[in-house]
């Protein structure tokens, strides 16, 4: 009973600590201390919003395509806590895309969708009446909206990191991640592909780097998203095909450093068209609730 | 055995409140850039604020954006400077940038031309601090990274 106690502590001061990249070896209770505040200074892997890499990809020349979000379901149609944490994830991608393209009334319509799911999520605490208020005070002006939306991203992602639920967090993360590739893949124009197509492919690959070595460290406990796991590995794998290899040399000038990098890669029509289908499939699941 | 442990348990309720406190630190006064350097700036979701002990590293990994200029700022209570810290090329191994070398200046600007992973790793050096107990030796640090287009010159 005491064992069983002092676990029971140990572990609800640990749930905070996740999404740091845990430590092998040692005893439960070593672990769990290790776990703990000392490895907070383990390495993290950051994934940037998906506000950030739409905007990004946007820069480089994404078009926009209002028809290809994803459609808002019921909320009570997600009858699985993981379909409606990876569709939350799904959402929060499609409502930075409206607002990264200056799509107001769409924008509208999903941040309530969101705040619906969220509730259902119970995690409406991380989207205050202040997030909305801000949002929406602001549609009409995109350069204002723009910061706004980046910056409650990124608050609400470090929030998310700790809320102490991994599993969610993961999740989310996940769903939001399939989306940001579907909607920068599927608006690329469907020709073969030039120099900025593999600009995006290539910043794609650096952030889906990212969340992999993330998802890795921390992987799903439920053992009925192995198949979306095993998915998202094929989508590394695709990735790691195109044989992207980068060295970039530094120079500094005043006080800055320019960084400038020789790219070689192996990204063809076949490889982009691989990404696309295994994306599209992955997204597909997702939506329709199969994992 | 139970002492031990109840100290272990009191560190980690002791750790807990602090990693809390340091949500969004680096959006606090002290880590704000000057208004010249935020100028058409926007902040980066990767922007990081964590609870750290003096005089051990910290590392994370982040994607540098292509045709992109950067603003990293490392700030933390005032008795744990300067901090130490390096920027390093993921796939090569390369470090593009060591503040050691630059007085442990507190923030760099980097241009890129093409999407990079780095990794950034911190220490707190604390060089003139002095701690009296176990709970002395740990700060809040922010690293709030800003970021904008490259803007167009010529025609």
């Amino acid at each position: 009973m005491k064992t069983l106690t002092k676990s029971l502590v140990i572990l609800t001061l640990l749930i905070p600590f996740g999404c740091m990249s845990p430590k092998d070896g040692g005893n439960a209770e070593n672990k769990a201390l290790n776990d703990s505040l000392l490895n907070v200074q383990d390495i993290e892997y950051l994934i940037p919003s998906p506000s950030e890499v739409i905007s990004v990809i946007r820069d480089q020349g994404l078009v926009y395509n209002s028809k290809i979000v994803s459609p808002i379901q019921p909320a009570k149609e997600y009858t699985l806590y993981r379909s409606q944490a990876l569709n939350f994830g799904v959402y929060l991608s499609d409502l930075s895309y409206f607002m990264i393209f200056e799509d107001q009334s769409n924008a509208i319509r999903y941040l309530y969708h969101i705040q619906e799911l969220s509730v259902i999520l119970n995690i409406e605490e991380y989207f205050s009446d202040e997030f909305f208020n801000k949002l929406l005070s602001n549609l009409s002006n995109p350069d204002t909206l723009k910061a706004i939306s980046l910056e409650q991203s990124s608050l609400f992602f470090s929030k998310m990191q700790s809320m102490g639920n991994k599993d969610l967090v993961l999740l989310i993360t996940t769903g939001a991640m399939v989306e940001t590739l579907y909607l920068s893949l599927n608006v690329m124009e469907n020709k073969s592909i030039d120099d900025r197509i593999t600009e995006s492919v290539i910043s794609l690959a650096m952030v889906y780097d990212n969340f992999y070595s993330y998802m890795s460290t921390s992987p799903f406990q439920d053992s009925n998203l192995n198949k979306l796991f095993t998915d998202l590995q094929e989508v590394r794998d695709i990735f790691t095909s195109m044989y992207i290899k980068q060295v970039s040399t530094s120079i500094r000038k005043e006080n800055d450093v320019v960084l400038t990098s020789e790219v070689n890669h192996q990204i063809n029509d076949f490889l982009v068209e691989k990404l696309k289908i295994s994306v599209n499939r992955i997204r597909e699941n997702i939506i329709n609730q199969r994992y | 055995m139970r002492k031990q442990f109840i100290i272990q348990i009191l560190f980690l309720l002791l750790a807990k409140a602090a990693f809390a406190q340091c949500n969004n630190y680096h959006l606090s006064y002290n880590c704000r850039p000057s208004p010249s350097e935020a100028k058409d700036m926007y902040l980066s979701s990767q922007s990081r604020s964590v609870y750290l002990e003096a005089q051990v590293p910290y590392k994370f990994q982040m994607t540098l954006f292509g045709k992109m200029d950067y603003k990293i700022i490392f700030c933390a209570e005032k008795k744990f400077y300067p901090i130490h810290y390096t920027i390093t090329e993921k796939a090569t191994g390369k470090i593009f940038f060591d503040n050691k070398d630059d007085t442990f200046v507190e923030s760099i600007g980097f241009s890129t031309d093409k999407t990079t992973i780095v990794v950034v790793e911190c220490t707190l050096l604390a060089e003139k601090a002095k701690f009296d107990d176990i709970r002395d030796n740990r700060s809040c640090v922010g690293i709030p990274i800003m970021y904008r287009k490259i803007p167009k010159t010529g025609f």
